[in-house]
């Protein structure tokens, strides 16, 4: 908890390190100086940094996280739009690595002669490699090449829509829900193909982590005694996986909080390329135009955001081990 | 004479969190001689290797005193203890494990020669002596551990800890993990090495047999109690504590002749964690009275150089 | 360093072709690091407007870009950026992280107050750290001190260093548990002296995998940061600014300026990666002078010549091993097993004993059909009465498993599945050949228990691997071996690891079973002891054979091969 006071605070006072004078950036280079010192005290600039970390901190808790000078707009309001779009973008991601990578790296794990698993095997292998050497943003420019300007199958880096779409009314700020509930289907069509590309890429690159752990865990627990034990009880082939499943998991969990955490600040690039409008692209242009406000509350969000994946991880790993004990109980 | 080893009173609690001390040794006491090998049996939870380990102070005594030659040195501390060093070692139970896997034999054996003071010229003609002594051939100079097999590699275990003239050697089962015939040279190399030199041993082991062979004394422990202290040739013929006659029912002979003794103590060990002030056998013995359950039994001279802590020790036979 | 030569050499003569390829491409790059832009024909930085954007051709191989350079000139300079920031700023991670790791874990294992609290809030700090999304944190570091390379590299190096702190720390937490550090404390090294002469070395492995996989990852981060404008500025050639300004020509068609950059830093991280697992491998410590070293070392004992011994093909035989031959799928590797021959009656107890490496465990699987992949059977027979094993399918093997043919194997906690309750192991078993409701499966579970001699078994029921003792689980494991009666039981080393008086009940009440079951029992062990008071017959093996087969007292009056004799000479009193 105090963690998350140090860091907004350590945000704080490097952030206010930007160079540039915020009040001159607003008023532009013409404006009298009087001018200036005024707009200057009213945004507390003049007060040394700790005091202004206070006031700041009554506004956050109080929800109201200032305005974004650069934007014109409330940041409290651009997170609630942005936030959700970055999220909807990690779920998917997320949701594909689950249904695809997941069953992929069990499956090859075993050492069968069956030639579907080692071709397979063959083809994961070369994806590994690849994966941890291609950058997000390398391989979503590929993509946009090869289907957009190529092959003109998928929407190219124009956003979240269309530019003839309209967007649904908000209610969760997640295109594909908003869309389904206002009943609008070619909006959802058409927000849904905006998606392939973005998701695919951060699956790809950022899955890589999570099956390369689960399948040399899954190696592991192949190869381990309780395998061997339970064939010579004479269990089910698909009984011996799934316990051995069970058995990978464990550390597998800890690399999913890690690569998510990855997304959150990777998905920025990818953001910014296909111009998704979410919260990775909102941080990167406040920081490249000395904008405070947003990028404070960005890295608020993404340390609160961290703490609740590593708790979330620590609960699974919990519930999952019967070998962890809660401190202080004797074995 | 003063024993070489004297060890008093000797307590070791380990704290598992609030409310829940396992008492790992306690109130033991014991003496080694000069040139003398002392046999420590006992099974899993005896507390016979924390024992072993808090006589060298790698694990820090609770309570109690040791002297070596007259020295208190569980009073000493830091400089002063390593210093006193290398005068006490060990051996340990894993050859692979205790070796560095990146030193070669030269560097592990080279580190406590310079570590205690002594000069280049005496190093290697140390070590190339150790090693001689060890029945080990110069070639494995600059070998690494995994270059060697685990009976080698004990030879080295071995050498790193007699390189500095030791007074004691406690050897923390540093058998039972090589194979039956490797065991037995390794036993006599150590014999003969305690014939040339007159250092003292404390063996620890599991393994009566290779215990009793090994050994002048033996003790006997049981839930971190010594329960019967003797001359080898005195406990293996006749005991005086119903947990060293389930022990001692328990060896099988490789003789198919020799019947295994029908006396076989049931149940399991049990916990070590907050034991109460009572005979530690008091749950699994079958000649146990009332008395057992109320103190923990002294340990007693009952003939001359036989110690026993059990109450009716004259009625163990008839178990 | 006569020992670095040999590693290297062994290593590189077993790798992959592909490997090689990628490290000479590695070499290729840090040739290219020192020498890139001397070496490239046309000048990097400047601008010719008339020449913009030439796709590849004869006078330019890998075209211009929108500045009119030629890429392959900016391309063969531009690995000296990547490549000189990514090293340097992993470099100094390593070197700050590491030994803060170290010293970290050693105030934690000193278990002192005072030392814990500075390590907890050490760590408490990396937490604060590593919470900053990295990427944007390298962005603001950047956009604060200035985006000169010095200021790169250190903002890349300040997010790097917790990983190698974190890594040391937990490496040196285990190693320090293992008994050469306690040796070296014994020695009367001093704590520090243990910390940096003793542990850091063998962290040095670890250490090597997580560096190649953070200079891959900087390279990626410093191309990053140049792609949206953070990082390195042009005109300085940088494979991420080169991306970046070639991308908005690759969307509307022109690939080139962007393309090969992306090629060239997909192969610059993917060297970096091949090299740091060569490098691992390079650096295991490991055998390195078997070869020498051992041939000069005499074999132990006659092993030609044929086997003696008494072997039964009697009519009632149980199990019946004939000639049979166990070798590595490796061509040209030396047999495991050879010519293992030997017969077991129905009710006869027989034991296997052997030193370790002789291959009774092998011998165990390779009956029971569980080899592992690298092993296969090359010829001979298994034979259950009159079924040869070895020609079974999979699911007609399976059926008869635990049913007929029953095995513990050796070491029973790690063979029970670590987070599987006793109870849902049963109910597992029981299912696999049978349909069992949840309440029948429990009570069997129940009576087999308590066949065992295991006092409280519902308790039990709950209870995980961990939870039990060693002997706890050994009948467990027996118990889950005897649930039908099987005509067969093969127990690897069961008393491997048990404490004396639980192995004598573990043996007395496997003596028990066999007579009331009538089961035959094949136990595999090193202790002669068992074999002289528990078994009928005794069969003797020795580097991946048979070398004699006999009754047990008829054995141990008389050993007829040198080894045997050897063998008892060395456990009799």
């Amino acid at each position: 908890m105090p963690q998350i006071f140090l860091i907004s605070f350590i945000t704080f006072a490097l952030v206010r390190l930007l160079p540039g004078d915020p009040a001159r950036f607003q008023l532009g280079p013409l404006a009298p100086e009087e001018a200036v010192e005024a707009l200057r005290r009213k945004l507390h600039l003049d007060l040394p940094i700790p005091q202004q970390y206070v006031i700041w901190l009554k506004h956050a808790l109080a929800g109201d996280f200032g305005g974004s000078w650069s934007q014109g707009t409330n940041v409290s309001e651009d997170l609630l739009h942005r936030i959700p779009v970055t999220l909807e973008l990690i779920s998917l991601s997320l949701i594909v690595v689950f249904l695809i990578l997941v069953p992929l790296a069990i499956i090859t794990a075993s050492r069968t002669r069956n030639l579907v698993v080692r071709a397979l095997r063959n083809v994961t292998f070369g994806y590994g490699m690849l994966a941890g050497a291609l950058p997000d943003f390398l391989l979503a420019l590929l993509l946009i090449f090869i289907f957009y300007t190529n092959l003109d199958l998928l929407p190219g880096p124009e956003g979240r829509l269309g530019i003839l779409d309209t967007a649904p009314p908000f209610v969760t700020g997640s295109i594909l829900i908003d869309t389904i509930v206002a009943g609008e289907w070619n909006t959802f069509w058409s927000g849904a193909w905006h998606l392939v590309m973005p998701v695919f890429t951060l699956a790809f690159v950022y899955g890589a982590p999570v099956f390369k752990m689960l399948r040399s865990q899954m190696e592991i627990a192949l190869d381990a005694e309780f395998t061997t034990y339970g064939e010579a009880l004479g269990l089910a082939p698909s009984t011996i996986l799934s316990r051995a499943a069970r058995v990978a998991t464990g550390p597998t969990v800890v690399i999913v909080g890690t690569v998510i955490m990855f997304l959150l600040g990777g998905d920025v690039l990818v953001e910014s390329v296909f111009n998704m409008s979410g919260l990775g692209q909102y941080a990167v242009q406040a920081i490249v135009t000395a904008d405070y406000a947003p990028i404070q509350a960005f890295v608020c969000f993404a340390a609160i955001f961290t703490m609740l994946v590593y708790l979330a991880v620590d609960l699974i790993h919990f519930a999952m081990d019967p070998r962890i004990k809660v401190v202080g109980s004797p074995s | 004479m003063t024993a070489l080893l004297e060890v008093r009173n000797l307590t070791k609690v380990f704290s598992l969190g609030p409310g829940a001390d396992l008492v790992a040794v306690r109130n033991a006491s014991l003496t080694v001689d000069r040139g003398e090998t002392l046999g420590l049996v006992g099974e899993s939870g005896s507390g016979k290797t924390t024992l072993g380990r808090c006589v060298l102070r790698l694990t820090e005594p609770t309570e109690g005193c040791v002297l070596l030659n007259g020295n208190e040195i569980t009073a000493l501390h830091g400089k002063a203890l390593r210093d006193f060093r290398p005068r006490m070692q060990l051996v340990f139970q894993d050859p692979f494990a205790s070796l560095n896997p990146r030193f070669t034999v030269a560097q592990t054996l080279r580190e406590p020669l310079m570590l205690h003071g002594f000069d280049r010229t005496h190093r290697n003609r140390r070590i190339a002596e150790i090693l001689r002594q060890v029945g080990l051939d110069e070639s494995a100079f600059d070998c690494y551990p995994l270059d060697l097999t685990a009976s080698e590699q004990q030879r080295v275990g071995i050498a790193r800890a007699l390189i500095t003239r030791p007074e004691l050697v406690v050897l923390d089962e540093p058998t039972s993990m090589l194979d039956p015939s490797a065991r037995a040279d390794l036993l006599a190399l150590l014999q003969r090495i305690q014939r040339e030199t007159g250092t003292s041993y404390v063996f620890i082991s599991h393994d009566l047999t290779s215990v009793a062979r090994i050994s002048h004394r033996i003790a006997i422990m049981y839930l971190g109690h010594i329960i019967e202290q003797a001359p080898t040739e005195l406990i293996m013929g006749r005991q005086h504590h119903p947990y060293s006659r389930a022990l001692l029912s328990a060896v099988l002979f490789a003789d198919p002749r020799r019947r295994p003794s029908p006396y076989v103590i049931e149940g399991e060990i049990p916990t070590a964690i907050n034991p109460k002030a009572e005979c530690p056998l008091y749950g699994r013995c079958s000649i146990r009275e009332d008395a057992c359950r109320e103190t923990i039994p002294p340990m007693v001279e009952i003939k001359p150089k036989h110690m026993s802590a059990c109450r009716r020790w004259d009625h163990v036979d008839a178990v | 360093m006569l020992v670095m030569w040999l590693r290297i050499s062994s290593t590189l003569r077993q790798l992959p072709l592909w490997q090689l390829v990628f490290l000479a491409f590695f070499v290729l790059i840090i040739v290219l690091t020192a020498v890139g832009p001397y070496v490239a024909p046309y000048s990097t930085i400047n601008a010719s407007p008339t020449d913009r954007l030439i796709p590849p051709s004869a006078a330019h191989w890998l075209g211009t870009d929108d500045n009119g350079i030629d890429i392959l000139s900016r391309l063969l300079a531009a690995p000296r950026t990547d490549v000189v920031v990514a090293v340097i700023a992993t470099a100094i991670s390593v070197l700050l992280g590491s030994p803060l790791g170290v010293m970290i874990a050693l105030l934690e294992s000193r278990k002192g107050a005072g030392s814990t609290i500075v390590a907890e809030i050490a760590m408490r700090l990396l937490e604060v750290i590593q919470a900053f999304p990295v990427f944007v944190f390298a962005m603001v570091l950047v956009a604060v001190f200035g985006g000169t390379k010095v200021n790169i590299i250190a903002a890349i190096a300040f997010v790097n260093t917790p990983v190698f702190v974190r890594l040391v720390r937990s490496d040196v937490l285990s190693l320090v548990q293992r008994p050469f550090a306690e040796a070296a404390r014994g020695v009367g090294n001093s704590e520090w002296r243990i910390g940096f002469r003793h542990i850091l070395p063998n962290a040095i492995p670890t250490i090597f995998v997580q560096l190649s996989v953070t200079i891959g990852f900087a390279i990626l981060l410093t191309a990053g940061l140049s792609f949206v404008g953070a990082g390195v500025k042009p005109p300085t050639p940088e494979l991420g600014s080169m991306i970046a300004s070639g991308a908005k020509f690759l969307i509307i068609g022109q690939w080139w300026p962007a393309l090969f950059p992306g090629i060239a830093l997909g192969l610059v991280v993917f060297s970096f990666g091949v090299f740091g697992e060569v490098m691992t491998k390079i650096m295991e410590p490991r055998a390195i002078r078997s070869s020498t070293w051992r041939a000069s070392k005499t074999p132990d004992g006659a092993i030609d010549g044929p086997a003696i011994g008494k072997f039964t093909t009697a009519a009632n035989a149980i199990l019946t091993v004939r000639d049979l031959d166990v070798t590595p799928l490796r061509p040209g590797a030396p047999p495991v097993l050879s010519a293992i021959s030997f017969s077991l009656g129905a009710g006869e107890r027989m034991a296997i004993v052997g030193e370790s490496g002789a291959g009774k465990s092998i011998l165990v699987k390779a009956v029971l059909g569980l080899l592992p992949a690298q092993l296969q059977v090359t010829s001979g027979q298994v034979r259950y009465g009159e079924i040869d094993l070895l020609t079974l399918d999979k699911s007609t093997l399976r059926s008869l498993r635990c049913k007929h043919i029953a095995a513990t194997l050796a070491n029973a906690k790690s063979q029970l599945h670590p987070l599987t309750t006793v109870g849902r192991t049963f109910a597992s078993a029981l299912a696999a050949h049978q349909k069992v409701t949840a309440g029948e499966a429990r009570q069997r579970s129940i009576e087999l228990l308590r066949m065992v001699g295991m006092n409280d078994p519902e308790r039990r029921l709950e209870a995980y691997p961990h939870e039990l003792s060693g002997g706890m689980a050994q009948r467990v494991c027996l118990a889950l071996a005897l649930m039908y009666r099987p005509r067969l039981l093969i127990a690897d080393e069961p008393t491997a690891g048990l404490d004396v008086t639980v192995q004598r009940q573990v043996l007395d009440l496997m003596e028990k079973l066999a007579r009331e079951t009538g089961t035959a029992q094949l136990i595999v062990t090193a202790d002669l002891g068992i074999a002289a008071q528990y078994c009928d017959k005794i069969a003797v093996m020795q580097a991946g054979r048979v070398i004699e087969v006999n009754d047990t007292r008829a054995f141990f009056d008389a050993p007829a091969q040198p080894y045997s004799k050897r063998l008892l000479d060395s456990v009799r009193l």
